[in-house]
């Protein structure tokens, strides 16, 4: 093994995703801890120049595969690419993040290379371990921690034997590393075989995507919205929202029916935030969008369904039409006493 | 859509009821015994699914799952859905298998049933389990096959001879794609709602035979499944200690919920930043 | 007699199944059945494509030939989901006269409305009950006049559920419904004399008019007057001169699932309230630490877990009968019984656990309010508490004790 750490990195529009370089801060910790060297995995084209910027982010060197047929992303042409990549540096950790392209994308490398991997991380962290059943010690190996039974049992895993220890890790957790043009590294390039009958197997013929304003991360206080607001609702929750110096987030659910832009979905397909006081208003609760502000700091929810789920996860709540009690909540705050 | 039959393998998972509360026992593992099996809330977007298709299509629904001999009970459900045959896997060996083990299995178990159907086109699974949430069986199987996978399918536009057209979400909206056939979909729960079978189909599938099939029916390699053949160990679980407060005010009259509310923010040292 | 108190697998099926259809389609809307005086159409329709309404007709009729236990399970399912009684009404009331109508209904009869209302497309309900008499059927007037080959109708019916739902077309059922209506054919004969009819309510020369109930405000409650209705002699059911007796036989499978629904309907009640109090703070504690209201609390379950237990006894007598393992009057004893029990241990439930509550028990939106008023129905519906302890009395010491007319 080559004491390395890699972490595979999103780009967006010719950009480091935000959540790639966050995962970059966290493994260049556990380097740190496990004297490993960081480095990076980046696939793609015309991809020079962010892997010079993922050197000033923190990378010790990054490995590139760069060719036009890997422009944009395909599953099996890019699972090629990364698995020999790992087979060429063979470093002792790979990390992706939990996106919807990193949580299928890790898995087929992990299968492919016959590795373990773990799904959806809320942490990891590098310890010891010592297998109960022979009695031997593992040094410094990576343990990776995340939710169960839809979050409420708590597992530690451990890839003890195969290499690498591979992870996919919940993105919105750990800060953005400082920037550091002075920091260098070294890029390498690898020519990698793709398959030509992996190139055909998909074929993307349209994608919708909307760029995020919004940055609902930095938010100390968002006032989110479901299905049961409408645009009237939202109307109320932008008021709300000012009162309390808060953004305004929202579930799948009232982006899809066009009453908020996108990028104030909070969610699994939308951000993860994790602010002191996350208000949920006509939002039942489904873990799609828990996942997204489970770990606010205060949950406070308004719904007209006692029997909604996300009263369990709250901290404070009110059962009512919240066309009546948000209103009277507005007035109430703005009298200050 | 063409109007050619779809042979179509859908994974399911019997899981522990998601609404019942999990339970430790004194050594720490989690007590499954007692609490009933359901399957998997997120595969029955996938068995729905299926259903449509064949509905529309023709063709046959197989209903595959890994799980102790127990589990067959949870199984029924899906058959009274509509689905033509479940198989269950079972078999000692395949205990404490991880993602990669399980993921072998039930490649295995795609084999056998498209030796006997002679082709599959698609095998359907949810978008993850609501135990694990791994969402890496749908990938890791396309990867044992040696098959496209697309995980996160909102719905399946066109079936044609030999491909597929689906729209699967993305961060931020959603890309149509044609993948070849056969290939893997994780159906997530957007379009398909799971229909509730009636009483006459409930009780027909008590009555129907599941097949249930041991390692070796399926050519297993012992090595490749349990915790032999799993790389990753759950060394440890435990109950998350955050508690919510679930102060939760239900007064009719709003303004008493709301003055509650402010008077328990106060007394727990809350701020809304006013 | 050894007992089992597990059901079949078959039957924990059914229960599932009707749980899921419950918490999606009735939870969420059980605060509007109140509100709007009206369940959705939706969910009777839903229920119909499940089903639910054909549960013991025969599968030559397109029911699904079960037995009263697992039509019972089904009750549960329901009353769990709404506690305002409401939808346990519409489903008791078909169930139980549908399968009398059923069982001594003409062939001729069966295929005409039988197998429609196995699959919901028609509802039955029960029509005694005249403004002039209740529990003294004797005093009815309604008259059924052999004309041809058929029947001719005239009286009037009041009290009556379902009188709406029956009455219209393409709404809570696609062909509306009707009601078993106890008709004299012969007066000089008393009892004897009676006989009972399907009567669609959809005739036109049948009028309505509804009541303002008091609760259980999502299925309808009214009087019809018939005004020389003809009904087809295959919808006489049974014999003539035997509709009185078919109609003591339809009330005991009626109290059975009405004894049922209050044992679950109490235990609901009291499950929601100690939710409440287990919130709720005064003095310091939670309420629910007090030992008033645990005392009250099991003083309740325990009677509670009785109905609930006597009132499964009673299906099960339903379903010995089916087979005929069993005697009429020994059925008419344990139903009986178990509706004297159960409503009068749901009422106290409810009303206790109401009082948890506070003072916010007092409003019309708190489910355990509307469950009082709703469980107050059964002081009289399908046999009077009076009644039911008349009967018992009688079971139990013999006919010729019976008090006697003045």
């Amino acid at each position: 093994m080559s004491k390395k750490i890699l972490v595979y990195v999103e780009t967006l529009e010719g950009l480091p995703a935000d959540h790639s370089l966050e995962l970059l801060g966290k493994a260049g910790d556990l380097a740190n801890k496990a004297g490993l060297n960081i480095g990076a995995i980046l696939v793609g084209h015309k991809i020079r120049d962010v892997a010079e910027e993922l050197i000033y982010m923190g990378a010790d060197e990054v490995h590139i595969v760069d060719d036009p047929r890997l422009d944009s992303y395909k599953l099996l042409p890019y699972t090629s690419a990364i698995v020999e990549v790992i087979k060429k540096v063979e470093p002792e950790i790979v990390l992706f993040s939990a996106t919807v392209i990193g949580r299928e994308l890790a898995p087929r490398v992990a299968a492919r290379l016959r590795t373990g991997i773990t799904a959806d991380c809320t942490d990891v962290d590098i310890g010891d371990w010592v297998d109960p059943g022979t009695g031997r010690k593992y040094e410094k190996i990576l343990y990776q921690i995340r939710p169960t039974f839809g979050g409420e049992i708590m597992a530690a895993i451990v890839t003890p034997q195969r290499r690498p220890q591979m992870a996919t890790v919940r993105p919105g957790l750990f800060p953005v590393p400082p920037r550091n043009e002075s920091r260098t590294g070294k890029v390498v390039e690898w020519n990698v075989n793709i398959p030509e009958s992996e190139q055909s197997l998909v074929e993307v013929l349209e994608v919708k995507r909307e760029k995020r304003k919004v940055d609902l991360k930095s938010a100390r206080v968002i006032v989110s919205g479901g299905r049961g607001c409408g645009a009237r609702g939202f109307e109320l929750l932008r008021e709300l929202a000012k009162v309390l110096n808060g953004e305004v987030g929202a579930s799948r659910a009232a982006v899809d029916s066009g009453w908020i832009p996108y990028d104030h979905q909070v969610g699994l397909t939308g951000q993860t935030v994790k602010p002191d006081v996350y208000v949920a208003i006509g939002i039942s609760g489904a873990v799609q969008h828990v996942v997204g502000m489970k770990d606010s700091k205060i949950v406070i929810a308004i719904n007209k369904d006692p029997e909604a789920p996300i009263f369990r996860i709250a901290d404070y709540g009110i059962v009512g039409d919240l066309f009546v009690v948000v209103p009277k909540l507005i007035e109430r705050l703005k009298t200050r006493t | 859509m063409s109007a050619i039959p779809v042979n179509i393998v859908v994974l399911v998972k019997p899981v522990v009821d998601p609404k019942a509360v999990v339970r430790f026992r004194p050594d720490g593992t989690i007590d499954r015994s007692a609490v009933k099996l359901v399957v998997n809330p997120y595969d029955k977007y996938a068995v729905e699914a299926s259903i449509q298709l064949k509905e529309k299509l023709g063709g046959k629904v197989v209903g595959v799952a890994m799980a102790p001999p127990h589990a067959v009970d949870a199984l029924r459900e899906v058959l009274a859905m509509g689905v033509d045959e479940v198989v269950l896997l079972s078999d000692p060996r395949l205990a404490g298998s991880d993602t990669l083990a399980t993921s072998y299995a039930l490649s295995l178990a795609v084999k056998k049933i498209e030796q006997e159907l002679g082709i599959v086109d698609l095998v359907l699974c949810g978008i993850e389990s609501s135990d694990s949430n791994t969402g890496h069986i749908g990938p890791e199987v396309g990867e044992w096959l040696g098959i496209p996978s697309v995980s996160y399918v909102d719905k399946i536009l066109e079936i044609h001879d030999g491909y597929a057209v689906v729209k699967r979400l993305i961060e931020g909206g959603y890309s149509v794609m044609k993948v070849k056939l056969p290939a893997v979909l994780s159906v997530a729960g957007t379009s398909y709602q799971p229909r509730i079978p009636s009483l006459r189909e409930v009780l027909a599938a008590r009555r129907k035979h599941i097949d249930v099939w041991n390692a070796d029916a399926v050519g297993l390699d012992p090595s490749l499944v349990g915790l032999v053949g799993s790389p990753t160990r759950v060394v440890r679980m435990w109950r998350i200690e955050i508690r919510r407060r679930g102060k939760i005010f239900t007064d009719s009259d709003v303004d008493v919920a709301i003055e509650k509310l402010i008077s328990e923010l106060k007394k727990d040292g809350v701020s809304l930043g006013v | 007699m050894p007992l089992d108190f597990e059901f079949t697998k078959e039957q924990e099926d059914i229960r599932s199944t009707v749980r899921e259809f419950a918490e999606k389609y009735i939870a969420p809307k059980v605060v509007e059945f109140e509100e709007k005086q009206e369940i959705p159409i939706e969910i009777t329709r839903e229920m119909a494509r499940l089903g639910l309404f054909g549960i013991l007709f025969s599968e030559k009729y397109d029911g699904l030939g079960l037995d009263p236990v697992t039509a019972g399970i089904v009750l549960e399912e329901i009353v769990r989901a709404d506690i305002t009684f409401s939808l346990a009404v519409a489903y008791l009331v078909h169930t139980s006269w549908g399968y009398v109508a059923y069982k001594y209904g003409s062939d001729d009869f069966r295929e005409d409305v039988i197998r429609k209302a196995a699959r919901g497309d028609l509802w039955v309900g029960i029509a005694t009950t005249e403004p002039g008499a209740g529990s003294d059927l004797v005093g009815i007037t309604t008259t059924a006049k052999k004309n041809g080959d058929g029947y001719v109708i005239s009286g009037e019916k009041a009290y009556i559920s379902g009188v709406r739902e029956a009455r219209e077309k393409d709404a809570w059922f696609e062909l509306g419904g009707g009601h078993v209506t106890l008709a004299y054919t012969d007066k000089t004969k008393q009892h004897k004399g009676m006989s009972l009819f399907f009567v669609p309510l959809t005739d036109p020369n049948i009028t309505i008019r509804l009541e303002k109930e008091f609760g259980r405000k999502g299925w309808s409650f009214g009087s019809f007057v018939l005004n020389n209705v003809r009904v087809p002699e295959t919808y006489r059911i049974g014999d003539e001169g035997r509709g009185f007796y078919i109609a003591m036989e339809g009330f005991d499978h009626a109290r059975a699932y009405i004894a049922l629904a209050c044992a679950v309907g109490g235990k609901r009640a009291i499950e929601l309230a100690a939710e409440y109090a287990k919130q709720r703070r005064a003095f310091g504690e939670p309420v629910a630490t007090f030992q008033g209201i645990q005392f009250q609390l099991a003083d309740n379950w325990a009677r509670l877990e009785a109905a609930h237990a006597l009132a499964y006894k009673a299906l099960w007598a339903l379903k010995m009968e089916q087979e005929g393992r069993i005697g009429r009057f020994e059925v008419t004893k344990i139903a009986a019984s178990a509706k004297l029990f159960a409503v009068q241990a749901a009422k106290a439930a409810i009303d206790d656990a109401l009082r948890w509550y506070g003072a916010y028990g007092y409003t019309e939106e708190n489910p355990v309010a509307l469950a009082l008023k709703a469980v107050k129905s059964y002081d009289w519906a399908e046999g009077s508490l009076d009644i039911m302890r008349l009967i018992v009395a009688r079971e139990v010491l013999g006919k010729e004790y019976i008090a006697r007319r003045r």
